[in-house]
Formats: C-alpha cells, structure tokens, sequence
C-alpha cells in the first residue's frame, strides 16, 4: 500500500482530537492575532511616518540660498509629498485587498504587493534623502567658493565629492542592513510558498 | 446582533473544530505551536466571519481560511504568545507516542509530511480529506494539471523517504 494512502486510512478514522469547549473558544476570539499581515501593517505604517517626519525634522538652515536653489526645493517639495500620498494610498489601498478567503496564491501576492509599495516608497526616500544631501552641498560650494583660488576650488570639489559618495554609501548599508534584519524574516516564509507555487506551474 | 454572530460562530467552530485540528497535526511541530496555531486560526475565521455568506459549506469556508493561515498568515514564534489556556484539553493528542508496528509506519508518516514545505502539507492536506483536484487547485491558485503533477511527485518523495528509513 502506498505511503500516503496508509495515512488517508488512518487519517479518515482520526477523530480523536479532545474538544476545545465553548467558553475557550469564545475567549479566543478576542485574543490579539499575531499574523504576519499585522506585523507588516505595524512596521509599514512606522516607515510611511518616518518618511513624512523627516521632512520636518531636518535643520532648517540660515544661510543664504542662491534663487536657483529656491526653485529647485519648492519643485522638489511638491514632487516628494504628491509621490509620497500616491505611496500611502497604493499601500492603504492593496492592505485592504488582503482577504484570507481568496485562494492561496492571490493571498500571498497581495500580501507582498503591499509590502512592495512600501519598499518602492522607502527606496524613493532613500533617493530623495541622497538627492537632497547632494543639492545641498553642491549649493553651499556655489555660494562658497566664489572667489576662491582655482587650487583651492578644486580641493574644495574633490573633498565635497569624496564626502558625499561616503555619505551615500553608508546610508545605503544601513539601510540594507536594517532590510536584511527586519524585512527578509518577515516575510522569507511568505516569499518561499509563493516561489513554490509558481515553480509549481512552471516545472509541471 | 454580534452576540448572535457569536454564539452561531461559536456553535459552528465548536462542532467543526477537527478541521482546525487537523490542519495543526500537519503544520504544528509540538503541542505549544499546536495551540498558537489554533488560536491564530480562530482569530482569522473570525475576523472573516462576518463576511462569509453561506456560498459555500461552513466546512469547505473554514479548511480554507485555516490552510491559508497556517501558510501565509501565521508566524511560527521563538518566544510563545499568550494562547487560552488548553493544555488539559490538548494534551491528548499524539505527536510521538505510537506503539505497535503500524502506528510506528504512522509515525514515520507524520514525520516524513512535517518536513514537506508549507505548499506541499497543504496539497497533501486536501488529499487525506478527499478533496477533488479541481479544488485543490482552486485552494491553491495552481492548474488542476499541476496539482495533479505536483501530488504525484509528493507521493513518491514520501515513499522514498520512508523507503530510506526503511518504515514501509
């Protein structure tokens, strides 16, 4: 007899489970649910409001600014905050897709859809934040260097560069790190049955 | 009014709460991630309750809702979260006590599916209660050709996997 058709034969008469009575499971429902979905809502909506927070909290600066600095901030401004509505909106809009009633694998792609959003909304705050840093340098020796010596412009260019490529790329590992930690065991388990159902239709 | 859905809900689960278990038995390593299992299962059926219409059986509605917990929803935990407190009610179900030479090939059984994937219990699942292959795949979002495929393929990774330990 086949392996599996020997379980099927004790698995039908298997009923021998002792009964979780009324009153327990009564007092299940209301227990706090520990899925994977509320964990990524949780972090998710931390990161949409860091990414909306840091926009306020960074140092305003005294100086002067050149006008061409004005007018790229204000068009920067309103590029960031219409992206980032259309990020939070697509995000709030796929969670409210998940339904733990569709089949296995339209539940799992929503799931991951959603946390997609959030990652396309944090790499473009990455971006921005990098965008920012480097307009804001590159204004400040503008401004800076005009009547400086050619020696002293070109220490003063390479220092900046060296500067903001450093900058850049511990950001970036940071950022990569913190993915690495938080992110991939969240949703590895999530990632490894969706793989699977679709090598499923693809070896077959 | 959702005192009604309660107790009707409550009444429901109570009388089809094998299927829970079952789904457990396969998914479930040992009696503490059992019980965080069911409960995460009971939390997802009721928080979907309300919109369960009655387009199909209350059975099919909740073997569905489980299997997708135990694969999508469910995070298997280092550290315990507070359950309901069923050890008297669950300590009787068997995970490693079987005795005589058929319930050892049972246990090598049980073994051997533990360690099949998420995907593969779950398919494995709806072959032990007879599901038909159109609604497994339809379970599963996968061809009714592929399921069909992929349960053969199970079928015999499990009994070389028995062969080798030489339960069968």
């Amino acid at each position: 007899m086949d392996g599996l058709d020997l379980l099927k034969q004790h698995w039908n008469k298997d009923n021998n489970f002792p009964k979780v009575d009324k009153e327990q499971i009564k007092s299940m429902l209301y227990k706090s649910s520990s899925s994977i979905v509320k964990w990524i809502f949780i972090i998710s909506v931390i990161e949409l409001a860091l990414g909306i927070v840091w926009g306020f909290v960074l140092p305003t600066e005294d100086r002067v600014h050149t006008s061409f600095y004005d007018i790229i901030y204000i068009v920067f401004s309103v590029v960031f905050y219409v992206v980032i509505g259309y990020f939070i909106y697509n995000f709030f809009a796929s969670y409210r897709n998940i339904k733990n009633t569709t089949n296995t694998k339209i539940l799992l792609e929503t799931i991951l859809n959603t946390r997609k959003h959030v990652n396309h909304y944090i790499q473009f705050n990455i971006y921005s934040i990098i965008f920012m840093f480097a307009f804001v340098t590159i204004d400040i020796m503008m401004t800076d260097l005009v009547d400086k010596s050619p020696g002293n412009i070109v220490f003063k260019v390479i220092f900046m560069v060296l500067f903001i490529s450093l900058f850049c790329w511990l950001f970036i590992l940071i950022v990569k790190v913190y993915y690495k930690i938080l992110y991939r065991r969240l949703v590895r388990k999530l990632d490894k049955n969706y793989e699977e159902l679709v090598r499923i239709e693809e070896e077959s | 009014m959702i005192n009604n859905l309660e107790t009707e809900f409550v009444d429901l689960l109570e009388e089809y709460q094998n299927i829970l278990h079952k789904i457990c038995k396969l998914y479930a390593e040992d009696l503490e991630a059992h019980k965080d299992l069911f409960q995460e299962m009971v939390i997802q059926l009721w928080h979907s309750y309300p919109k369960f219409k009655g387009e199909s059986k209350f059975s099919t509605w909740a073997y569905r809702v489980s299997l997708n917990t135990a694969i999508s929803l469910y995070r298997t935990k280092k550290r315990r979260i507070a359950t309901v407190e069923l050890d008297h009610t669950l300590q009787n179900i068997r995970y490693e006590e079987y005795n005589d030479e058929q319930e050892e090939q049972l246990r090598f059984l049980y073994t051997a599916v533990r360690t099949l994937n998420d995907i593969e219990k779950a398919l494995v699942y709806m072959y032990l209660e007879d599901k038909d292959y159109s609604e497994i795949a339809e379970t599963l979002g996968i061809s009714e050709v592929n399921a069909r495929v992929k349960m053969n393929r199970i079928k015999t990774k499990l009994k070389s996997m028995l062969n080798q330990q030489g339960g069968i």
